[in-house]
């Protein structure tokens, strides 16, 4: 372990080095490249070179796997009460003037200037806590929809078994007010309006980055939780700008810089000899392509091995009903690797636009993000027999609901159970996967945050969410589900590296499971300049 | 039936008494809403002047743009630029925004010389679609100003200064900062927008509102009566686009924020419905052009529960949404203006005032030659 913390801090001293080189030149081009992570990147490395399946982790032990929904439960319990029990220890409390929080491992909200009238459980009635959720139940990503729907069933489940019990004894039915907006942030701000000043909700959920950018000042000037925001923008992790906002799923430019150091640990068999290689990325032109793009270019800027790295990008736009023009344009470009920035339909298109022009051949990695994982994306009903074959991914630290690998989980069992007596068929959408991974979510940190001393409040919310350390049951084995006060503020980062292979409809480990829990830098994102100030 | 006499002391009443009932309303309505509905009206009158804009090209002047959605994100984004990136206050940014977008529709307009009718409907609308892609452009700091795909938050929010407070909120202890903030932004938006319904009115009157309706009319006669067709059309277009820029920069105030779905191929059409539903070339029809803009989308997924004896879906909200245009668009065509003027002829009637034709010779007086 010695030399693992050894290269670690040489690889945080570069990589610093490196970010303050990256603040001196401020031109327009180069700002929207920000920088890499330190820390991210020397988990990364250390995974690839360790081992053991847990990266860089002295203190990691790998729990137990449950192999039953009863095992689960007492598992989360367990969990949970050590989660108390540190918080308790740590003696959480409001100052005498009520305005400052500080809560736990460093985490401080200022209370002052919360509007006039504003309640610390505002929304939680003796029965009831109220919560709000904005997500697009109609237009062309109604999909997500699907997401609150999976909520709310999980919360009609969850009050039939008694609800969410707070330390006072008091017992609390969860209700979500489901608002669509489309997917259209101009509906979204009138909406959060609505649920905060008429609805009177306890927390608002948002979905997507552009609906969360534009509401999230709000949210954190009228001091409301925007807990687990359905979005994977590098921005929610902000515990001093924003402490009342928090995502969870592993951020896009963490993932970039998983692809970043995969390369430089496999150049030399690709091109031996110090010999040169052609990158070529597809990038989606929305918020989620660009964080990719961005991540990887600063990840490529700040590299050892930079010269010998050609870094070339077509760009689509998330409405073009086609990708051949940028695909033909990228396979007449030598690429010897092709990273895939995209996401939706546009997954299928690019193995299938790779089948056809040669790419297949010609590249020697070939590489989707997390996203595109999900078999509604590469089954072969979609992409053809051999189709995704030999394609990698960098998972973005999830299973998946729709695929036969995990018929014998015995959560995914008990999801897709719960579906259909719901009358749903999993297999129809791959947002209800999404929806179990968040909605676990929801349910651990509001109980965690009843049974705090003081009961369900929103400054104990927020300071559940922010130590939480549990084992979700969604995430695959290794990966964990922590936020460490303000050291840390992402739930989820790490991943795996997995090959396609078609026979079996599965994606095989290529590699160890990679928990960079704790190494993403917080992200005060700077808007004129869009990155991580 | 009420008959009144164009000009006479009642007809002065009767006028006086419709305009009260709209402005009571307007009046009290903020203080009795719940305050995100304050801030929809607000929207809805920030639409209402981007709708101006446009009825400017389409309904007085017969030229079929589609693509005055993208001068309403030119305002937007200029607005919002100038107060993020140059430190600007609000009041400041809106004549610029005019300007920018009197140019940038005084270019788009030149096409309008050649083209005609639907063609010029395909080109403008190829604008709608392609401005949201401009705004994503990385070079030359393009996309660092825009925001990009997530777009922008307004960095000064519009808050009502201490006489302001002391005007419209005498007893304020009731009503907490959210509420006030979107009552003030209700007044500003209402008040500008006014503003530009009194501009336009008196364009519309003068000489050059008078070519602009001719060239609608009958082009060839408008240029045979020596009105110059190609300013006219130039200067209708950038006129338009100055509007509903306006309309955009109050529509980024109200929300504190921008982005490129608020100004995409989407609202392009949403905004024409509200245009055409509310009444084409008709002044009032774009307050409620504005209204069908904001509340149609609005009202829609809640719809969803009303229907009885079936738990019908939210994902029908937008079958829902279709059929409430179709209801319209069916009972009353021509829009609800001349629909309502409709049934206004039926209960009152105002007889129009007798040209004065003092000045002529009286029919039937002995004319006396030499």
């Amino acid at each position: 372990m010695g030399f693992s913390k050894k290269r670690s801090f040489g690889a945080a001293v570069v990589g610093l080095s490196l970010i303050a080189a990256g603040c001196g030149g401020g031109d327009d081009g180069a700002s929207t490249e920000g920088t890499v992570d330190a820390g991210v990147k020397a988990g990364v490395d250390d995974a690839l070179k360790a081992t053991t399946t847990v990266a860089g982790g002295a203190t990691t032990t790998v729990p137990p796997k449950p192999t039953s929904m009863a095992e689960w439960e007492v598992l989360w319990a367990k969990e949970r009460d050590a989660i108390v029990k540190k918080i308790t220890d740590s003696k959480p409390a409001k100052s005498a003037d009520g305005k400052t929080f500080t809560g736990t491992n460093g985490f401080v909200i200022d209370l002052s200037k919360c509007p006039v009238g504003w309640t610390d459980t505002e929304g939680v009635s003796d029965t009831e806590i109220k919560i709000g959720h904005t997500t697009a139940q109609s237009g062309t990503l109604a999909d997500y929809g699907n997401i609150a729907r999976v909520m709310q069933l999980r919360a009609e489940n969850i009050n039939k078994t008694g609800g969410i019990k707070d330390s006072s004894g008091k017992s609390r039915k969860l209700t979500f007010v489901v608002k669509d907006d489309g997917y259209d942030a101009t509906r979204t701000i009138p909406l959060v309006d609505e649920l905060l000043d008429s609805e009177k909700v306890f927390a608002i959920i948002t979905l997507g980055s552009p609906a969360t950018m534009k509401t999230y000042d709000k949210m954190n000037q009228r001091c409301v939780p925007q807990p687990l925001s359905q979005t994977g923008h590098p921005a929610w992790g902000d515990p001093d700008g924003h402490p009342w906002t928090t995502g969870l799923q592993l951020a896009y430019n963490t993932e970039a810089v998983l692809w970043g150091s995969f390369i430089e640990q496999n150049i030399d068999k690709i091109a031996p000899n110090n010999g040169a290689i052609t990158l070529c990325a597809l990038v989606m032109n929305n918020d989620f392509g660009k964080s990719y793009d961005a991540g990887f270019k600063a990840y490529h800027a700040q590299s050892a091995l930079k010269s010998r790295i050609t870094y070339v990008t077509e760009t689509i736009e998330p409405t073009a009903p086609t990708i051949t023009d940028p695909m033909t344009t990228l396979a007449s470009k030598n690429c010897t690797i092709f990273i895939a920035m995209t996401a939706g339909t546009s997954c299928t298109q690019s193995i299938q636009e790779a089948a056809n022009n040669g790419m297949n051949e010609k590249v020697k990695y070939r590489f989707q993000p997390s996203v595109c994982g999900s078999i509604s994306f590469v089954g072969k009903d979609k992409v053809g027999n051999a189709g995704a074959n030999g394609w990698y991914i960098v998972q973005g630290g999830v299973k998946d609901l729709n695929s036969p690998a995990y018929d014998n989980d015995p959560y995914m069992k008990f999801a897709r159970e719960e579906l259909r007596v719901a009358g749903h068929d999993y297999k129809s959408s791959g947002s209800f996967g999404s929806g179990y991974y968040f909605a676990w979510g929801y349910e651990q940190v509001l109980r965690v945050a009843s049974a705090l001393p003081g009961g369900l409040s929103r400054t104990n919310l927020m300071n559940a969410i922010r130590n939480m350390d549990m084992t979700h049951p969604y995430l695959l084995d290794g990966i964990k589900f922590n936020m460490n006060g303000n050291k840390d503020a992402y739930l989820v980062e790490g991943g795996i590296y997995q090959i396609r292979d078609a026979a079996t409809e599965t994606w095989k480990d290529a590699g160890a499971v990679i928990d960079l829990s704790g190494k993403s830098k917080n992200c005060k994102w700077d808007q004129s300049k869009g990155i991580c100030a | 039936m009420f008959v009144f006499h164009e000009g006479t002391s009642q007809h002065r009443m009767y006028q006086a008494f419709g305009w009260l009932l709209l402005a009571i309303p307007m009046i009290i309505a903020p203080y009795m809403l719940p305050s995100f509905r304050v801030a929809q009206l607000a929207q809805c009158a920030g639409w209402a002047v981007a709708i101006l804009g446009m009825n400017i090209a389409i309904g007085w002047s017969g030229l079929l743009s589609l693509g005055h959605i993208a001068f309403c994100g030119v305002g937007a984004y200029t607005t919002t630029i100038l107060i993020n990136e140059s430190g600007w206050e609000f009041w400041m940014t809106l004549p610029l925004a005019f300007i920018v977008c009197f140019i940038a529709g005084g270019l788009v307009g030149l096409p309008a010389l050649k083209i005609k009718g639907l063609y010029l409907a395909l080109v403008t609308f190829s604008l709608a679609y392609t401005f949201p892609i401009l705004l994503k452009i990385e070079g030359g700091g393009v996309a660092r100003r825009t925001g990009g795909d997530n777009g922008r938050n307004l960095d000064e929010k519009l808050v009502p200064t201490e006489w302001i407070r002391k005007l419209f909120f005498v007893n304020g202890e009731g009503t907490d900062e959210s509420t006030r903030i979107a009552v003030y932004k209700y007044f500003v938006t209402v008040a500008i927008g006014l503003v530009c319904f009194l501009i336009v009115r008196n364009i519309l009157k003068s000489r050059g509102g008078r070519a602009m309706i001719a060239l609608r009319d009958n082009h060839i006669g408008a240029a045979v009566s020596g009105v110059p067709l190609n300013k006219t059309k130039v200067l209708t277009f950038a006129l338009s686009a100055a509007i509903a820029g306006i309309g955009g920069s109050l529509i980024a105030m109200v929300l504190d924020s921008v982005g490129p779905t608020m100004f995409d191929a989407n609202y392009a059409i949403i905004t024409l419905m509200g245009l055409v539903l509310a009444g084409v070339g008709t002044l009032h029809g774009c307050w409620l052009g504005g209204l069908f803009v904001v509340f149609l989308q609005d009202l829609a997924p809640r719809a969803v529960g009303l229907v009885p004896f079936y738990e019908l879906d939210v994902v029908y909200a937008r079958a829902i949404y279709g059929v409430m245009l179709v209801l319209v668009a069916f009972f009353m065509p021509g829009g609800v203006v001349s629909f309502s003027k409709k049934w206004r002829a039926r209960l009152i009637q105002v007889v129009p005032k007798l040209p004065d034709t003092s000045h002529l010779p009286k029919p039937g007086a002995a004319v006396t030659l030499g």
